[in-house]
């Protein structure tokens, strides 16, 4: 039984179709992260999660209460964290989050206790009485997140929350999502940074032109699309005819060139290493060093949408 | 309310941080109420005018009964502080005297007065008017009593039946004890309660000010979305209407505050009377905000960003303020016009409330001023409810 389950979604804005006929679900406890390019309909699905906008079609369930009938009960089991920082720059630290606990419906002693530990969580204890203007933009980034955990979740959905800021304050943040999630939230995490959805999602979706058209971890991912391996070689001087070669042999895919670097993707590199070191030899090509990649996320990725994340 | 309450607070609390807020609650309605007031002073100038004696060239062509009451008339004191009299021998003489500058006004008894008077006709005399618009009222107003007198003697004759024939108007210009003087100088000022320039401009800067708290209103809703805070409070479990309930409450309750400042501070600092009805005051003052709440809500629907919400709310302050008087006391079309706004009915109202008009006067403009304030917070509401308050 999944705890978010999306049955169904399509959202049209015009005739420019930005959901289309989305369905999948997410497991309780799960982290699970949302790939996909710029205009994949990412920004989309999390808004009608959060009841920001409704269907046109489909539905959305979470822990079992439809989005489109229950907006108010969903909402009471969600925290938002939007991607673009929605804090007020005139109160502090500690008056932005106690603002949105109330509007939780926190109160008294609860109330309290709930800010210190939302502040303390994301590092900002000590800061606690300093206006956001004061912040730097991690700090930003994390007085963001603790506006939207002090009423403990069920569900966290994390919009992009690290875009432009310190790798220090990123692993800080990447921790809180771990952290949040041990302590039984279920997390929906959308990103630009391949490296942030490897190493904290349990599960991992990619949606592309409003489809979901992979779905499962990662290990899952690679090993089901990723067949291609490469073969990184950096030489003293390329020849041509050598790279003729290559790209002749039955089981290499693609050999890009630049500069004295070689990248060769075939099938299994294992297997052919050394028809290729025999290839570069018989052209007197001297090879300096020779890496083999294994395929990750961003090859699973490129093979699916043809793009890189960031593109 | 709990949700409301706290939304309004946080309102508060926001506008407090705000530099400027300090200064437009404390400072700026004060130094616009003394400069307008002193440099427009002179519109309000309500002193009594010094009435001086009124040259009169007089032609007296009747030689009737009724000479006696005449003479008995001018020669009493109290027409004779205002009327001096020159006697010429014709018409033509008095003319000539009112031309050259030497008479200021002309009166001519005509040949058979007293005989048309005493067959119960009507009385008339010729009167010669002269330049000076003040002095020609002076005169008549003088002059009249004599004929509007003989008049209305003439009328309880052919009433009630002859009277003992004599002298008309004499009557009373014998001056019997008790009798009422035959000249009285009122004063239009006395009883009521004049308007000073100090005392209009508090009341227009009030109500202007009380229309920028719907404006500030406004821009903390256009910021809302701006800042991004507004899809942070999408998402949680409250409803847009709890968010557009408080922030309307939290800066209706600065505009409260507001308006106590500036009336308490000019009533102590330039002695402004706002009158004594206190209610009325309160009610105008309220029905003044919840209008401007109302604007602020309509705009802030439409405009995505707090400078467009300036832009119009403040096109908006100003041209109602500028036709219902607020600047300066305007006529014709541009007052017809400001009949139509929110600042008109409270201006005027406020106005009536400082020089004491009776409470009924000051109903009429509570109940334009609050069905105007109802219609637009319907209208709001209406329009809230096609358009909603998201980001």
């Amino acid at each position: 039984m999944s705890f978010v389950q999306v049955n169904d979604l399509v959202k049209r804005y015009g005739s420019h179709v930005s959901v289309d006929h989305l369905s999948f679900g997410i497991r309780k406890g799960e982290i699970f992260g949302l790939l996909g390019p710029n205009g994949a309909g990412k920004s989309t699905t999390i808004k009608m999660m959060c009841g920001l906008l409704k269907p046109d079609q489909g539905d959305i369930a979470i822990g079992g209460v439809s989005v489109r009938a229950n907006p108010l009960e969903v909402k009471r089991k969600i925290g938002v964290v939007p991607q673009d920082l929605a804090i007020y720059e005139d109160l502090s630290a500690r008056e932005n989050v106690k603002f949105f606990a109330r509007l939780y419906g926190l109160r008294g002693k609860e109330l309290e206790e709930r800010v210190t530990e939302a502040l303390g969580f994301v590092g900002l204890l000590d800061r606690q009485n300093d206006r956001p203007g004061a912040y730097s933009g991690g700090m930003k980034r994390r007085l963001n997140i603790a506006c939207a955990i002090t009423h403990r979740p069920q569900l966290i959905i994390m919009d992009e929350p690290t875009v432009g800021i310190d790798p220090q304050s990123r692993n800080h943040i990447l921790e809180s999502v771990r952290t949040l999630n041990r302590m039984g939230s279920t997390i929906v995490y959308t990103t630009h940074y391949m490296e942030e959805v490897e190493a904290i999602s349990t599960r991992i979706g990619i949606l592309d032109h409003g489809r979901l058209i992979a779905e499962g971890t990662k290990e899952e991912l690679v090993r089901q699309l990723a067949r291609e391996e490469k073969l990184v070689i950096a030489t003293d001087g390329v020849s041509p005819e050598a790279v003729e070669e290559l790209r002749g042999h039955r089981q290499v895919e693609r050999v890009d060139v630049e500069g004295n670097d070689i990248t060769v993707y075939l099938q299994s590199a294992s297997t052919y290493l050394q028809d290729i070191l025999f290839i570069l030899s018989n052209h007197q090509v001297r090879i300096r060093t020779l890496n083999r990649v294994e395929p990750d996320l961003e090859t699973v990725f490129l093979a699916l949408t043809g793009r890189t994340l960031r593109d | 309310m709990y949700r409301i309450w706290w939304v309004a607070k946080t309102e508060m609390i926001r506008m407090t941080r705000i530099r400027a807020f300090y200064f437009i609650l404390f400072v700026l309605p004060f130094v616009l109420i003394l400069i307008l007031g002193n440099a427009l002073s002179g519109m309000f100038d309500m002193k009594d005018r010094e009435i001086e004696p009124v040259q009169v060239a007089f032609v007296n062509e009747d030689a009737g009964a009724l000479q006696y009451g005449i003479r008995t008339f001018f020669a009493a004191e109290e027409v004779g502080k205002y009327v001096k009299l020159t006697p010429f021998a014709t018409k033509e003489e008095a003319e000539g005297s009112i031309r050259a500058g030497k008479s200021d006004f002309g009166l001519i008894i005509p040949d058979g007065f007293s005989d048309s008077v005493l067959r119960g006709g009507k009385a008339h005399w010729e009167f010669l008017y002269g330049r000076d618009r003040v002095k020609n009222r002076t005169a008549e107003s003088v002059l009249g009593v004599f004929v509007e007198e003989t008049n209305t003697i003439q009328a309880a004759n052919l009433a009630l039946g002859p009277v003992p024939a004599g002298a008309p108007g004499a009557a009373k210009h014998g001056q019997a004890e008790g009798a009422s003087p035959l000249v009285k100088v009122g004063s239009l000022n006395e009883g009521g309660k004049g308007v000073t320039a100090i005392q209009y401009y508090a009341a227009a800067e009030l109500v202007m000010f009380l229309l920028y708290g719907g404006m500030f209103a406004a821009i903390s809703l256009a910021k809302e979305r701006e800042q991004h805070t507004l899809s942070r409070l999408n998402a949680m479990p409250v409803s847009p209407s709890v968010l557009l309930a408080g922030k309307m409450l939290g800066q209706g309750l600065l505009a409260v505050v507001q308006a106590a400042v500036m009336i308490a501070g000019t009533s102590l600092l330039y002695g402004v009377d706002w009158g004594d009805h206190w209610g009325a005051l309160a009610a105008l003052v309220a029905g003044t905000i919840v209008a401007s709440m109302g604007i602020a809500l309509l705009i802030s629907l439409f405009a995505r960003t707090h400078k467009a919400v300036m832009g119009v709310f403040q096109t908006i302050i100003i041209f109602m303020t500028l036709v219902s008087g607020g600047f300066t006391q305007v006529s014709g079309l541009l007052e017809q016009i400001g009949r139509y706004t929110v600042s008109f009915w409270s201006f005027d109202g406020l106005n009536r409330v400082m020089l004491g008009s009776g409470i009924q006067s000051v109903a009429q403009h509570l109940t334009v001023l609050w069905a105007i304030a109802a219609g637009l917070l319907l209208v709001s509401v209406a329009v809230y409810r096609k358009v909603g308050y998201r980001e």
